[in-house]
C-alpha cells in the first residue's frame, strides 16, 4: 500500500516537471495569442473611446458595421487583392518551380535570387514598387514613353490600375515565398514516375498534368490556403503605395480596421469589424479545402 | 535537327531565366542605383540607369534622420526575441517531443492552433491588453520595449519546428544519459540542444526576419518617434521626404541591409526550412 502511493507520487513527481518544460512557452501562446481572440469577442460588446472608459452597449457595433458601406466596400477590396495576388502569385510559384526543376548552368544562382523578396520587408519592396511605377519620374513609365505612349496612366492615383498594383507587388512576393516550398515538393516525386510517363509517351504537359500535380497536390492546398490567410490581412503594402486610394479602391479590411480601432479610436468597433472577417477567413479555408479534396 | 531544336530549347531556357532575373534583381538593383544619385540626377530626362557619378552622401544625410534610432530599435527587439523564442520554443519543443505528463496532446494543439491565428486579428485586442498591463507607466506596455517585443515574441511555428527536430534523434542517447544519473534538464542542454544547431538556426532566422520585418503591430505599439522600429520608421519617412526619391531608396537599402547580410550567409537553412513548412504541416 505504502509503496504504490510513493509510486504514484513519484510519476505525479515527474509528470509536473515534464510539464515545466513547456509551461513558459505555452504561457505566452496562450496568453498573446489565444486569449485576446476571447477578447477580441468581449471588446465587440462595448463602446471604447481611450481615455473614456468601455461602456457597453451590446450588438450596437454590429449593427453599425452592417451599414457601414466603406466596410463592405473595404471587405469587397480584400476579396479582390486575394484572390488576384494568390492566382497570379500562386500560379507563378508552381511555373517557376517547374522551370527551376530541370538542370541547367547557374540554378544555384537563380534559386538564391529569387528568394529576396520573401526576406525584404513588405515596406521596403512596396516603396521600391512605389518608385518604379510613379506616375512622372518612375522608370516603368519611361519605358512606356520610350515605346511611343505619350500618356502612360498614372498608376496609383487611378482605379482600377493602383488596385492591380497592390495585387502585383502582392504577387511578386508571393511567387518568391511559393516557389521553393513547390520545388521542394516537385524533387520529392520519385523519378520512376516520370520514367514510367516516358515510355507510355506522355509529353511535358501529360507529364505536368498527370505526374507532377497529382505529386504535389497536398503542398498546392496548403499554399493555397496560406495565401488566402496571408493576402487577407495586406496592410503594408497598401499603406505604403497608396494608403487605400484613389477613391478608396485599395482600401484593405485591415486598414480600415485600423483606421477605425487608433485613428478615430473607436476601439470596440476596431473588435467588431475584426471578428467579422473571422467567418470570410473560415468559408475560404473551408471552400479551398473542399475544392481541392475533390480534385484529389 | 534534333542537335539544333536541343540548342534552341536551351537557349529559350536562358532567355527566361535572364527576364526572370531582371524582374527579381531589377528593382532591387534600381533602389540601389537611386540611393547614390542626386536629387537632380533623378529628375532628368531621359533617366540615366547609371549615374554619372557616385553621390554617396544620402548615406550620411540619413544618420541625421530617426533611422538609426530606429535602426537600433529594431536590433533589439529582433534579437531579444531570438533569444526569448529559441530558448523557450526548445524548451517545449523538448517536453513535446521526449516527455510525458498529463495534459500533453491539448496543449500541443493548442500551441498549432496559435499558427493559425491570423496576427491581423490580434491588433485590436492586443492593444487594449498592452495599454492596461501592470508595471509599464499609464499606458501600460504601450511605447515600451515590452510591448514592441513580448506579444510576438515565443511562435507556435517554433515550438513546432523544434518538437518535429527532437522526433528525429533517437531516444536511446536519453535513456543512456538517464542511466548515467542525468536529470531532465541535463539531458536537454547538455546532449539534445547541442545536436539542434540545424533547428535553432531556422528558428533564429524566422524570428528575426519575421520581427525586423514586422509593421503593423510595431505601428500599433509605438507611439513615439523614439520608439519607432525601422518599417515604420521608414513608412514615416516616406512621407515626410515624398518627392526625395533618393533619400527614400537610401532608406529602404540601409533597411534591407541586414536582412540580406543574415540571408546570404545563412542561405542554406532557408531552403531546408521553407521545404519542411510545406511539407511538414501535415503532422
Amino acid at each position: 500500500m505504502e509503496s504504490r502511493r510513493k509510486q504514484r507520487n513519484v510519476i505525479y513527481k515527474d509528470h509536473l516537471t515534464s510539464f515545466l518544460f513547456v509551461m513558459p512557452a505555452m504561457t505566452f501562446l496562450i496568453t498573446f495569442a489565444l486569449i485576446p481572440i476571447i477578447y477580441l469577442v468581449y471588446l465587440s460588446f462595448f463602446k471604447y473611446q481611450i481615455p473614456n472608459p468601455a461602456e457597453f452597449v451590446g450588438f450596437k457595433n454590429y449593427i453599425r458595421a452592417f451599414s457601414d458601406g466603406l466596410f463592405w466596400k473595404s471587405l469587397l477590396n480584400t476579396l479582390v487583392y486575394t484572390v488576384g495576388s494568390s492566382t497570379i502569385g500562386l500560379s507563378g510559384a508552381l511555373a517557376m518551380a517547374v522551370f527551376l526543376n530541370r538542370q541547367f548552368k547557374g540554378k544555384r544562382f537563380y534559386k538564391v535570387m529569387y528568394f529576396l523578396p520573401t526576406v525584404t520587408s513588405e515596406v521596403i519592396t512596396a516603396m521600391i514598387f512605389l518608385w518604379i511605377f510613379d506616375g512622372q519620374l518612375g522608370i516603368l513609365n519611361y519605358f512606356l514613353r520610350v515605346m511611343g505612349n505619350t500618356d502612360p496612366p498614372q498608376w496609383l492615383l487611378t482605379t482600377p490600375w493602383a488596385m492591380g498594383v497592390v495585387m502585383l507587388v502582392g504577387a511578386w512576393r508571393g511567387i518568391s515565398y511559393n516557389t521553393p516550398i513547390y520545388l521542394a515538393a516537385l524533387e520529392g516525386i520519385p523519378k520512376s514516375l516520370y520514367e514510367a510517363a516516358d515510355i507510355d509517351g506522355a509529353n511535358g504537359w501529360q507529364k505536368f498534368w498527370n505526374v507532377s500535380l497529382p505529386g504535389i497536390i497536398h503542398t498546392l492546398v496548403y499554399t493555397i490556403v496560406m495565401a488566402v490567410i496571408g493576402s487577407f490581412q495586406v496592410v503594408a503594402i497598401v499603406d505604403v503605395l497608396t494608403n487605400g486610394g484613389p477613391l478608396d479602391s485599395t482600401l484593405v479590411s485591415i486598414k480600415y480596421i485600423w483606421r477605425q480601432a487608433f485613428e478615430y479610436n473607436n476601439v470596440g468597433y476596431g473588435a467588431t469589424l475584426s471578428l467579422l472577417i473571422v467567418p470570410f477567413l473560415l468559408v475560404f479555408t473551408i471552400m479551398q479545402l473542399k475544392i481541392s479534396k475533390r480534385r484529389a | 535537327m534534333c542537335e539544333k531544336s536541343k540548342r534552341l530549347k536551351l537557349i529559350g531556357i536562358y532567355v527566361l531565366a535572364t527576364l526572370i532575373l531582371i524582374v527579381y534583381l531589377g528593382p532591387y538593383l534600381w533602389m540601389f542605383m537611386t540611393s547614390i544619385k542626386t536629387q537632380a540626377d533623378v529628375m532628368m530626362w531621359p533617366p540615366k540607369i547609371i549615374p554619372d557619378q557616385l553621390y554617396l552622401k544620402n548615406y550620411i544625410d540619413v544618420f541625421s534622420t530617426n533611422l538609426p534610432r530606429a535602426f537600433l530599435n529594431s536590433l533589439i527587439v529582433a534579437t531579444t526575441s531570438v533569444i526569448i523564442n529559441i530558448t523557450l520554443s526548445s524548451l517545449a519543443g523538448y517536453g513535446f517531443a521526449r516527455l510525458k505528463f498529463y495534459g500533453k496532446d491539448t496543449l500541443f494543439m493548442l500551441a498549432l492552433a496559435t499558427m493559425m491565428v491570423p496576427p491581423g486579428l490580434l491588433v485590436v485586442p492586443l492593444f487594449t491588453m498592452m495599454k492596461n498591463m501592470p508595471f509599464g507607466g499609464a499606458n501600460g506596455w504601450l511605447d515600451t520595449y515590452l510591448g514592441l517585443i513580448i506579444p510576438f515574441a515565443v511562435t507556435g511555428f517554433g515550438v513546432f519546428m523544434m518538437r518535429q527536430f527532437f522526433l528525429t534523434i533517437p531516444m536511446d542517447l536519453d535513456e543512456a544519459a538517464k542511466i548515467d544519473g542525468a536529470n531532465k534538464f541535463i539531458i536537454y542542454s547538455r546532449i539534445i540542444m547541442p545536436l539542434a544547431k540545424p533547428a535553432v538556426s531556422l528558428v533564429a532566422i524566422f524570428s528575426f526576419l519575421t520581427q525586423w520585418n514586422n509593421y503593423l503591430w510595431p505601428l500599433t505599439v509605438a507611439r513615439s518617434q523614439e520608439m519607432y522600429t525601422i518599417q515604420v520608421a521608414l513608412k514615416a519617412f516616406q512621407g515626410q521626404y515624398n518627392i526625395n526619391w533618393p533619400m527614400i531608396m537610401t532608406g529602404a537599402s540601409v533597411a534591407v541591409l541586414p536582412t540580406l547580410l543574415i540571408y546570404f550567409t545563412l542561405q542554406k537553412y532557408f531552403e531546408k526550412g521553407l521545404a519542411g513548412v510545406g511539407t511538414g504541416v501535415k503532422e
